[in-house]
């Protein structure tokens, strides 16, 4: 019995389990190697400089695809003194609060590497950006459809819009949840993705 | 050939052996580098003694661009320059042709090399009304002197210079051929052409005998020893190394290799260029005379063509291409992040400087910076595997003892020094070897001697373009754990390298055509099968010589810290294994497909044996055809004669594996992997998921 969700990086596709299930993609834009830092090197103060201002550049793609909102309305005035309607009328284009990535130049070189050490550990917190789930198709399988929709930048897919977006796949984690028994329990799967869904609020999934 | 009858008049004591009367001018143009020119005309006499080409002089520091250009394509000369010049001969001639000017280049040469500046200029008066510059020792431009405007001042940084009429200017000059430390005219475009008059001279030169030449002669003035600073003057070699990349790289019509060499259109591409540079720059002509790069035939660029070379850019270019597109790929091997500012600047358009980088997706402005990034951390890896790597070392130090001994005995002198200097022309000059047996025979020497030395040392495998291609797949392999476990490609490299050496050190002939594994999976009898599960095979070999403990433990100390060590460690075997049992898998497959197609021909089964094979082979076919046509369900049918060539191959197969097991030289079992282990993946469902 599987009592946690399992969790994939691009690099571990092959692992991928090969059967129905939920699944989320998480952003964590926090992979030392992603940032140009190795294991096991010592890493140079260009190499620090450029691995903050990477970061800071995930960061800020993340929250312009956070503020893509807006609010479009209109208001009525009516005045009882006026026989003429009066309508405003107009779209308010969304902020996401906060820009943390400006704070990093503030940290040392060694409190960013604590720093990237910790948010290793803590990027399963992350909210997902897109949950789904498979029946017919295996999990894997359906990682590669986005990997390649991704790759194609395929309008009207995950994969497109992540592509259009900027974020870039190797900043994902996959996480998914395998079903452990037969096919047929296809509404238990799709009651899961709708709560799923429902719970995360994933903001590049189409509801 | 020199023309005798400017030279009957020679006086000794004159300072220059040849004069041309013609047009003098400047090219000038917001600041540039001034370069002078002299538009003449040539008899084909004179062009075949005084135009030469730029391979015919020595440069110290010739850079690869100027190596690429200098190359002549001989099939071009013969096939298409020579037959125009050919044209409606013998009928009556009614066609027209015409060659633009060639471009030649004053250059001063010593020794056969040229040298860095002209002698120093001065204004000299040539007789009276007639004044003029001269560059001592080696040139002299003069005409008659003029106050009228349309006159052109011939150095106008010295005062006082007189203006000449440039209409009517000499060009002087002393030849190299009669006096060493002269100049020599060395065509920097329309070299083809040259070449292509040069040989019908060759053959008959009373058919080109009316032809006058049209010739621009160009000399950078100011390019000269009595300079006030000559470190800080463009030398001379500089300003025509410029020129005649520039004037050649607009070259449309090439094949082979230089489609590769004159694309900068992806990472492979500027890879292949960027190395031949490099190799010339670390391991000089000689060493870049192992590697291929002037094959213009479409399929034999991809090849190791010839019998000294150990390797082609075609090989590495599809190396790189087949094995490291891949987006993560590009981005570690060339270390790109988010962050660098190079690509990606702060506030830059996303017009000119793509937001993400491909193999074969990069802006103009951003494609000086993907080539450093070859340059600093793609290349460095190639040198080493294809100079310092243990076989390919060994294939070098062959080749250099040979080139050495050639070049000893080319200063003997006599007939064999000549020879020999022939050779080493043809080989790192990549001047066409005369068609004289005596140098065709130094030349087979010299290949005979690499060829034996290097089977000696049991590094045949290295020539096959597949083997080589495999090397890269199964780099691959390695980079691909290096990202799985945060490890930077240079440690990814050292630890395949440190296996690859490993092997060539220790387990050399477990490539070996006779070992029975080989056999079918990559070599038939002792030919190489040309497809690409050889480069699997090949490839696999590699990879399963990770189940030796101890070169496994070696990388994996090399490649990761203490805490993923053992991980890693075990990755590797599990790679090992998995390659083991995809060749033996492989091995089965192609044993019973050849054995089904051969088996009536194979005179080590007796003949009772043959005759039942085939009779149960006309009966399973029978069978099928019953299916075929619906008489039958296939699950009713016997496949006897599948099963008999089961339990032939069976035989085979476990040969091949003990044979394998004893090269490996490991204790365990080697589980055998079917084709559809290998994890292709699915391409899945097209789009439009949501």
């Amino acid at each position: 019995m599987i009592e946690s969700a399992m969790s994939f990086r691009p690099e571990d596709q092959l692992r991928i389990p090969t059967r129905a299930g939920v699944y989320a993609f998480c952003f964590n834009p926090f992979r030392k190697s992603n940032l140009g830092l190795f294991e096991g090197e010592v890493h140079a103060d260009a190499e620090i400089v450029e691995a903050k201002l990477g970061l800071k550049r995930k960061l800020q793609k993340f929250e312009t695809l956070k503020s893509k909102f807006s609010l479009t309305g209109r208001l009525d005035f009516s005045n009882p003194y006026d026989r003429l309607q009066h309508t405003f009328q107009g779209t308010l284009i969304g902020k996401a609060v906060g820009a943390p990535s400006v704070d990093l130049a503030m940290l040392s070189n060694e409190e960013f590497l604590l720093y990237l050490e910790l948010a290793a550990v803590a990027s399963p917190l992350s909210q997902p950006i897109y949950c789904g789930m498979t029946v017919e198709q295996d999990l894997r399988a359906r990682y590669t459809q986005h990997l390649k929709n991704y790759e194609l930048a395929r309008q009207r897919t995950f994969g497109g819009r992540l592509a259009e977006s900027g974020i870039a796949w190797p900043d994902l984690t996959f996480v998914c949840s395998p079903a452990t028994f037969s096919s047929n329990s296809e509404a238990s799967i799709k009651m899961l993705e709708r709560h799923m869904m429902f719970l995360f609020n994933p903001i590049m999934s189409v509801r | 050939m020199p023309d005798q009858s400017l030279l009957e008049d020679l006086d000794d004591d004159r300072e220059f052996n040849v004069e041309f009367v013609g047009n003098f001018g400047r090219f000038v143009s917001f600041g540039s580098y001034p370069v002078d020119y002299f538009l003449t005309s040539l008899s084909m006499k004179q062009a075949y003694s005084y135009l030469h080409f730029a391979r015919d002089i020595q440069m110290e520091d010739i850079n690869f661009d100027l190596l690429m250009q200098r190359d002549i394509d001989e099939a071009r000369v013969e096939n298409e320059i020579m037959p125009y010049l050919k044209q409606d001969s013998g009928a009556t001639s009614t066609r027209p042709l015409f060659f633009p000017p060639l471009l030649a280049a004053v250059v001063p040469v010593e020794g056969g090399r040229i040298n860095s500046l002209y002698g120093s200029k001065s204004i000299q008066e040539v007789k009276p009304g007639f004044s003029g510059v001269s560059w001592e020792k080696h040139f002299q431009v003069y005409g008659k002197v003029t106050d009228k405007s349309d006159g052109l001042n011939l150095a106008p940084e010295i005062p006082g210079a007189p203006k000449i009429k440039a209409k009517q200017a000499v060009l002087a000059l002393r030849t190299a051929d009669v006096n060493d430390g002269g100049v020599m005219l060395v065509v920097i475009d329309g070299q083809h052409r040259l070449r292509a008059l040069k040989r019908l001279m060759d053959e008959n030169s009373q058919n080109i005998k009316d032809l006058i030449l049209p010739v621009c002669i160009m000399y950078p003035p100011n390019s000269h020893s009595g300079v006030q600073d000559p470190d800080t003057t463009p030398s001379i070699p500089r300003v025509f190394r410029n020129l005649f990349v520039d004037v050649n790289s607009t070259m449309k019509e090439v094949g082979g290799h230089f489609n590769i060499l004159l694309s900068d259109k992806n990472v492979g591409d500027i890879a292949c260029r960027v190395f031949c540079d490099e190799v010339l720059k670390s391991y000089g002509k000689e060493g870049l005379a192992l590697i291929e790069w002037n094959t213009r035939g479409k399929k034999d660029a991809y090849n190791v063509t010839k019998k000294y070379t150990s390797s082609s850019i075609g090989i590495l270019k599809r190396g790189l291409e087949d094995n490291f597109k891949k987006d993560s790929y590009v981005y570690r091997l060339l270390k790109i992040t988010a962050g660098s500012q190079d690509l990606f600047p702060e506030g830059a358009d996303d017009d000119e400087y793509y937001p993400k980088i491909k193999w074969d997706k990069f802006s103009y402005a951003q494609s000086n910076s993907v080539k450093k990034r070859v340059n600093d951390h793609l290349v460095p890896f190639l040198l080493r595997l294809y100079f310092e790597s243990v076989p390919f070392e060994k294939m070098k130090k062959v080749f250099l003892d040979e080139i050495k001994a050639l070049k000893n005995q080319s200063q003997k002198g006599g007939h064999e020094g000549l020879n020999a200097q022939a050779v080493l022309s043809t080989i790192l000059e990549y001047k066409p070897l005369e068609n004289k047996a005596a140098f065709k025979s130094r030349m087979l020497d010299f290949e005979d001697a690499v060829e034996e030395r290097r089977s000696e040392l049991g590094l045949d495998v290295l020539r096959y373009a597949l083997f080589q291609r495999a090397v890269f797949q199964a780099l691959e392999k390695f980079i691909e754990l290096g990202i799985s476990f945060s490890v930077s490609p240079e440690k990814s490299f050292e630890g395949f390298l440190t296996l690859f050496d490993w092997i060539f050190e220790n387990n050399a002939s477990v490539f070996n055509f006779d070992q029975p594994y080989m056999q079918y999976t990559a070599f038939l009898q002792r030919s190489i099968r040309t497809r690409e599960d050889t480069k699997r095979s090949f490839s696999d070999v590699i990879l399963a010589n990770l189940l030796r403990e101890e070169v496994r433990g070696e990388i994996s100390q090399l490649m990761c810290p203490d805490s993923t060590r053992l991980e890693l460690d075990s990755s590797l075997r599990d790679e090992g294994f998995r390659a083991a049992g995809d060749l033996l898998g492989r091995y089965r497959e192609e044993r019973k497909s050849l054995f089904k197609k051969n088996f009536d021909m194979d005179y080590s089964l007796e003949k009772n044996e043959r005759e039942n094979l085939k009779l149960l082979e006309m009966e399973q076919k029978a069978a099928e055809r019953q299916v075929k046509d619906g008489k039958k369900e296939e699950h009713t049918i016997e496949k006897k004669f599948d099963q008999k060539v089961s339990e032939y191959v069976e035989e085979y197969y476990v040969e091949a594996k003990v044979a394998f097991r004893k090269s490996l030289n490991i204790d365990g079992d080697l589980l055998e992997q079917d084709d559809e282990t290998n994890d292709d993946l699915d391409d899945g469902a097209e789009g439009g998921e949501d």
